[in-house]
């Protein structure tokens, strides 16, 4: 599925400024909520078990008193050529036919081999049942399902607030535009360091970014082509 | 029923019903299998205005509510603090609504204090029990007292608390700041402390003087919403970001260049800086030459020494800043410190000029008829030594205690507070104060109460934000300041006729539509329903460059408070220096109930749910210590047991230590969570307000601790890299 | 030229003549009495002896916990296992390739040996035709059990269905599918024809029900020359039809890794480097088999050194193949220097998954080679002491590919580690025993050794008169 065949459908994308990531995770959070992503608690998430659909890599370069800091906020990159898709044997991860790469929970049997093939590590597993110790479980968003154990999940890029979107400009009888679809982290980014929008709309702020000298995508030899854009840090 | 409202019904209900059918409702289930989430029809969302309460800065929320629950809570978009943006607190915020541990209702204890056993009693019969207590207090005994302490220096409960206990003649109204506050009262030493603002946005060249305006100082949002700019907009070079701290924090993480000095020096490397600018006459304000004779002690050459930097770097960072078009500096330094940040603006110009220290020139005004949020001098402050002070002069009788926690903050302050005759407990949580408490009243949740928030957000001038119900009651709690109000009724007399109000409904409402109107609103009612909705009134300035001041402080005696000293004695037998520090996640240690917090990876240490000692490999290797191990880090006040985190960003021979873990009370999230280590430092200077350092030893400890981290141990993964 | 004479040899009415060149070592030198042979071989499922009893009580108890662990995995969900992000497979798939991989032992063998004519394959082949029906029932039931949601396993099977979806055809795990299902029908087929005789024998030598069943598995054998005919065709269009069945099962199940873009699972020689360690492993496995029953049913006369020589020999080949598989796999990675192939290299080499690297080394290679080389060595119990090490190395190996690839995502902020859980240890404890009680019990239903196959590959009796090859109780028709 190349960009062009389905050049009607807007391309979902994302740009994501690494100069102006400070590593505060306000995204980190605002998807947790959104999303109704478990806590795990302080055991499993020895285990490593966590669930963070967005997280912020945090890399050293070079020792005391010459230190350098990148923080680099990784999501599912949407990639084109996902390389989970291929792989499940239920089609429980594929292409919609907006270029997202959608996990159907329901469909999923839990075989995991999606996760072993994502380079991004994005994936994440639900080894038991989610738990929200009551009265917490009042928060969960109504328009996202809970996911059962044994079900793979990962970021959506907020389907359903990209649903909300296409559903007001269809009701205002127009194309998608910039600011219709916000998803709950580029949402709160506290310095503005995250954009999204329809990159197949040439006049869209993702489409303008992602031509920045400064754009590159992560692992892009391995020929995924992610839809999250990364404009490196300046300086 | 028109079609498309049918399909956003079964949408709702199918949506729900998923939610139900996870939550053990299987039959309820709606949905059939293998309906991807991209072909729901979403439902119609409601979203109410309110502020955030997680820290001071006053942020502008929106909460996203169906069916009577709040489900998202969202920055403001038109919010002048805030834009749109939340923190990750802020985002936790309904957490704390919908909390397991939340006291459901009052409760006076029934057996001793701290054994845990309450009973559950009614609102009147509590209030009754308050006032009772309250007018026990013998007006005419010059030492007999009742206390109101709290960390709200402004808004409806310190409106209502201060008047109710000047009314009650012998009762004082006590504000207990918080690490938030510190920025606030001391970042700026002269000229108005809260309303100054730093226009980092404009600013081309930003020094850092451990002011981490990305996690806790002042405004976080605010402020990296501001660094959001400066990094580059369109049109903009991109700014240059220097941080000076012991620490490599988050904001330090971000710096172009981070300067590590001897902790407790960072004023040394200002002055240093200074020093260079004065004999290279550097400066842009001509009477700044006046400061040659006195900076001469500070020149890089002599301090470098103690602060462990470079003397090129002195030189090259000063002629920088001062050649720097727009450069500014901030700082989060000791009050007494602070004057040498304030140099380094004073030196450069940039007071009231684009990407400087901006003062408001109308200050006083902003609050037109909204006088309850006018900083109040009045209000007595306390730290833990005053309280041991003021404690032999008064014998205070009753203590009341609002979104405070004492006993967790300073671990030793608990015995003096049991030698209290009665004690009431405002909190929302089991708290280690309050389970020593006699009378729990428990108060609203930030989502259900009423207040007023004042702020200033860089564009000038002042917002009033509004801080209202977004959602019903989900415990029977009552908000204090109506708890106070019913108490004064109780008391009557003096106490009912300083306090003629309803309710604080009536209170914000009059006062924030009051407010408004002033600043332009035609009457107060329109005003109201106008807040309501936007959550929030502006009055505005535009800020313009004066002179104000600038006179005032090149006075050579703003250096006499600084000695040339290392900031910590040398002690043979405490070799390291230990500090701890707050985190935007864990703040003073009250977020540490929140699930989503703990869970929450530390940025920098990628670590969770738990507390960890910080060492540099380096001194690790000296010390025989790997990842993980348990140590003992000792001073000469007291110890804490923690796991060793191997951090390349810290000085070799210091060790730091996050704040906020280690409760032994406060729910089942926070509850025998880390250590804490505010037993490290002396009474005097511990407690939350003041981000003490103390002379101390690592002693390896046997096992390992519980170090778990979202991201790779980092020694091993700055291993595998090269 | 063999081959075809001996084909010819069975049209001529079932009588063969003195082959000189039958090596006579492989067999009793002197043609026992068919009763002897009888009596020898059908022992184990007439007297199976208080070993046997000891072998099922307690390869049953290990099933039990196993089961008992599994039930508990079930309940409440995969998180009872160790695996965690990123290693979200370890165990689970590790049991799954190696008994996939100890399965090869049957088929491949008996089925290569039988194509090529070898005449000491006889007493070895229904051994190791069981071992690769049970293996690969074992090995096939981890795909099931590792699933998040295993009730819904019928999922990944092809039939139009009322979710409108079939099976994604282009995932490896369909293939998996089709390929593990076709191998494990082809399996028991192949087992099950050369049983055929046997069950006549043993329905002829049994009375009552089990006479009924014997009969009704028997399919009427009666020993004629058209049913002779018959089965000697449909065993030999299997043996040479399993052949490329088994290499594409082990191909395909390398292929789960190998279609990956995982740094040290994504090369082009996995399909050989696997079958080649699944046959290495499936000699070793048969070697193993067999010792314990030539001990166990006493069946010395039966199993003779010369077959643990041979079974050696090849053992030794399949060896040497897989050391330079893996040497050939390790250099390339190494040579290219690539930084996330080194990192999965550096942990397997010098990192924490050393120790078992190098012991999968010694185990598979520096001692079994040479051992294994000189011919002092080659004696049952040096075979089997090199095919025990073997199957421990070749577990280990299947270990070593999966995790310590998964424990090195590219990016290094999530590198992870694993620790196995008690449920996996059970679980994998539990394919041991199972694959033990069902052997056990095959041992005890059917006669482990081919009868008709032995008594077939014997000299001419004593007296000259010719070896009548079928079901010896029933009266020798016609000549």
């Amino acid at each position: 599925m190349t960009e062009e065949r389905k050049s009607n459908k807007p391309r979902w994308a994302m740009v994501i400024d690494l100069d102006r990531c400070t590593g505060c995770e306000a995204c980190v959070v605002a998807c947790r909520v959104e999303n109704n992503i478990p806590t795990v608690g302080p055991e499993e998430a020895a285990k490593g078990r966590s669930i963070n659909w967005i997280r912020i890599e945090r890399y050293f370069e070079g020792e005391f008193p010459d230190l350098k800091v990148k923080f680099m906020p990784v999501l599912c990159q949407h990639c084109e050529e996902a390389p989970c898709e291929p792989v499940c044997p239920v089609y429980a991860t594929y292409h919609t036919d907006e270029g997202l790469n959608a996990q159907v929970y329901n469909r999923c049997v839990g075989t995991r081999y999606c996760a072993n093939n994502c380079p991004y590590t994005v994936r994440f597993f639900n080894f038991f049942d989610p738990k929200w110790d009551a009265p917490l479980d009042k928060a969960l968003n109504p328009e996202v399902s809970v996911r059962t154990r044994g079900v793979m999940e990962k970021c959506t890029f907020c389907i359903q607030r990209i649903r909300k979107g296409e559903e007001k400009a269809k009701d205002e009888g127009r194309e998608v535009r910039d600011g219709d679809v916000v998803p709950a982290c580029v949402q709160t980014c506290t310095t503005k360091a995250m954009y999204f929008g329809n990159i197949a709309d040439p006049e869209s702020e993702v489409s303008r970014l992602s031509k920045s000298n400064r754009a590159s995508r992560l692992l892009e030899d391995l020929g995924t082509k992610p839809k999250v854009i990364y404009l490196n840090k300046g300086d | 029923m028109k079609r498309r409202e049918f399909i956003i019904l079964s949408g709702v209900g199918a949506t729900s019903a998923s939610l139900l059918s996870a939550c053990g409702h299987p039959e309820e289930k709606l949905i059939p299998a293998f309906i991807p989430d991209e072909e729901f029809v979403p439902g119609i969302d409601y979203w109410k205005a309110s502020t955030c309460g997680m820290c001071p800065a006053g942020c502008g929320i929106i909460v996203r509510t169906r069916e009577h629950k709040a489900n998202k809570i969202e920055g403001n978009p038109f919010h002048p603090v805030n834009r749109g943006a939340l923190c990750a607190r802020g985002q936790a915020g309904l957490e704390v609504l919908y909390n397991p541990d939340r006291i459901k209702g009052p409760m006076k204890r029934v057996g001793e204090r701290g054994d845990g056993k309450w009973e559950e009693i009614s609102w009147d019969e509590g209030i009754k029990m308050l006032a009772d207590k309250l007018r026990e207090v013998d007006p005419t005994a010059y030492n007999d007292q009742a206390l109101f302490v709290t960390t709200d220096s402004r808004g409806v409960t310190a409106h209502v608390g201060h008047r109710l206990m000047e009314a009650c003649r012998k009762g004082a109204y006590v504000v207990w700041p918080l690490f938030n506050e510190v920025g606030a009262e001391t970042s700026y030493s002269t000229g108005y402390r809260s309303a100054t603002v730093f226009d980092l946005a404009n600013s081309t060249y930003l020094i850092s003087f451990g002011a981490r305006f990305l996690e806790t100082w002042h405004s976080p949002v605010m402020y990296s919403q501001a660094y959001g700019e400066f990094r580059g907009s369109s049109g903009k070079t991109r700014g240059r970001f220097i941080h000076v701290e012991p620490r490599m924090s988050m904001t330090a993480a971000n710096a172009d260049e981070w300067l590590a000095p001897t902790p407790g020096t960072e004023y040394l490397v200002a002055l240093g800086l200074a020093q260079v600018i004065v004999r290279e006459n550097l400066y842009k304000s001509p009477a700044s030459a006046a400061f040659g004779n006195e900076l001469g002690e500070y020149a890089p050459e002599n301090t470098a020494a103690i602060t462990d930097i470079p003397t090129e770097k002195f030189i090259r960072l000063a002629r920088e800043f001062a050649k720097a078009e727009r450069p500014l500096a901030i700082g989060a330094l000791p009050a007494n410190a602070m004057p040498a940040v304030t140099l380094l603006n004073t030196l450069v110009d940039n007071l009231n000029k684009k990407g400087g220290v901006l003062l408001p020139s109308r200050h006083n005004e902003y609050y037109g008829p909204l006088k309850m949020l006018a900083p109040r001098d009045s209000f007595m402050e306390l730290s833990h030594t005053k309280f041991a002070e003021a404690r032999k002069m008064h014998a205070w009788r009753v203590m009341m205690i609002h979104r405070f926690n004492p006993v967790f903050a300073t671990p030793a302050i608990r015995e003096e507070i049991l030698t209290i005759p009665f004690i009431a407990s405002f909190s929302t949580f089991m708290d280690e104060t309050t389970e020593l408490a006699d009378l729990v009243l428990p108060d609203h949740s930030d989502l259900e109460r009423w207040d007023l928030k004042s702020s200033y957000p860089t564009s000038g001038g002042m917002v009033v934000s509004v801080t209202q119900p977004v959602i019903e009651l989900q415990c029977n709690t009552r908000q204090t300041a109506d708890v106070l109000l019913a108490l004064a009724r109780d008391l009557g007399g003096e106490a009912a006729a300083a306090l003629p109000y309803e309710s604080a409904e009536e209170i914000v409402k009059k006062g924030a539509a009051d407010f408004a109107a002033h600043w332009g609103q035609p009457d107060a009612e329109t005003a109201w329903s106008e807040l309501a909705e936007r959550g929030f009134a502006a009055a505005v300035e535009e800020f313009r460059a004066n002179t104000y001041a600038t006179k005032d402080q090149l006075n050579t005696t703003l250096l006499s408070g600084l000695q040339l000293k290392a900031a910590l004695e040398e002690d043979p037998d405490y070799p390291l220096t230990a500090l701890i520090y707050e985190q935007l996640w864990q703040g003073d240690g009250s977020f540490a109930n929140l699930p989503a917090l703990q869970e929450l990876p530390d940025p920098m240490t990628s670590a969770m749910w738990g507390a960890w000692v910080e060492i540099n490999p380096q001194t690790a290797q000296s010390l025989g210590l790997k990842d993980g191990d348990l140590v003992d880090v000792q001073t000469r006040t007291g110890a804490v047991r923690l796991p060793a985190l191997l951090y390349p960003g810290i000085r070799p021979n210091v060790v730091a230590i996050p704040f906020g873990q280690g409760h032994l009370a406060y729910g089942r999230y926070a509850n025998q969570r880390g250590a804490n280590p505010a037993s490290l430092f002396p009474p005097s200077q511990s407690g939350p307000h003041l981000e003490s350092t103390s002379r101390a030893r690592v002693v390896k400890a046997a096992g390992r601790g519980e170090l778990t981290r979202f991201g790779t141990e980092l020694q091993e993964q700055m291993e595998k890299r090269r | 030229m063999l081959e075809l004479e001996w084909i010819a040899s069975k049209h001529a009415g079932r009588v063969r003549s003195q082959d000189a060149r039958a090596p006579k070592y492989t067999m009793a030198d002197k043609r026992p009495s068919d009763s002897k042979i009888n009596s020898d071989l059908l022992a184990p499922v007439n007297h199976p002896g208080w070993g046997w009893y000891a072998t099922v009580v307690v390869s049953g108890l290990v099933v039990l916990a196993a089961v008992g662990a599994l039930g508990y995995q079930f309940t409440l969900g995969l998180g009872v296992w160790g695996i965690n992000r990123p290693v979200f497979w370890a165990l689970d798939i590790t049991n799954f390739v190696f008994w996939i991989g100890i399965s090869h032992a049957g088929t491949l063998i008996s089925a290569i040996l039988r194509v090529t004519g070898a005449e000491w394959r006889r007493p070895v082949t229904r051994c190791a035709e069981a071992i690769t029906v049970f293996a690969l029932m074992i090995g096939a039931m981890f795909p099931i059990i590792h699933l998040g949601r295993p009730w819904f396993f019928y999922w990944l099977v092809p039939y139009p269905n009322e979710r409108g979806l079939w099976p994604n055809f282009r995932s490896p795990l369909a293939w998996d599918f089709f390929a593990i299902n076709t191998y494990l029908l082809g399996s028991i087929i192949y087992l099950y024809l050369p049983l055929i005789p046997d069950l006549a024998l043993l329905r002829d030598k049994s009375r009552g029900a089990l006479r009924r069943i014997y009969g009704v598995f028997s399919l009427g054998w009666r020993g004629t020359q058209l049913q002779w005919d018959r089965l000697e065709r449909a065993v030999r269009v299997m043996a040479v039809v399993i052949i490329p069945v088994a290499v594409s099962v082990h191909t395909i199940v390398s292929w789960d890794f190998a279609m990956t873009i995982r740094p040290m699972w994504h090369s082009t020689m996995f399909g050989p480097y696997f079958v080649a360690g699944a046959i290495f492993s499936g000699i070793a496995a048969l070697i193993l088999a067999m010792a314990i029953i030539r001990r166990v049913f006493h069946l010395e006369e039966y199993l003779r050194p010369i077959h643990f020589n041979n079974l050696g020999l090849l053992l030794l080949t399949m060896s040497l193949i897989w050391f330079y598989f893996t040497f050939g796999e390790y250099l390339t990675s190494w040579y290219g220097n690539e930084p996330e192939e080194m990192a999965v290299f550096n942990s397997k080499i010098s990192g924490p998954y050393a120790p078992l690297f190098w012991g999968t080394v010694v185990c598979c290679f520096a001692i079994p080679a040479p051992m294994l080389a000189i011919k002092r060595f080659r004696t049952i119990k040096g075979t089997m002491i090199a095919s025990a090490l073997v199957v421990i190395g070749m577990w280990f190996e299947r270990f070593l590919i999966i995790v310590p690839t998964l424990t090195h995502p590219r990016f290094t902020f999530n590198w992870g580690s694993y620790k196995p859980t008690w449920v996996e240890l059970t679980l994998t404890a539990g394919t041991f025993g199972y694959f033990v009680l069902l052997y056990a019990i095959f041992t005890r239903l059917f006669p482990i050794i081919a009868v008709w196959e032995y008594k077939e590959g014997l000299p001419l009796g004593e007296h000259g008169e010719p070896t009548i090859v079928g079901t010896p109780d029933v009266e020798y028709e016609s000549a």
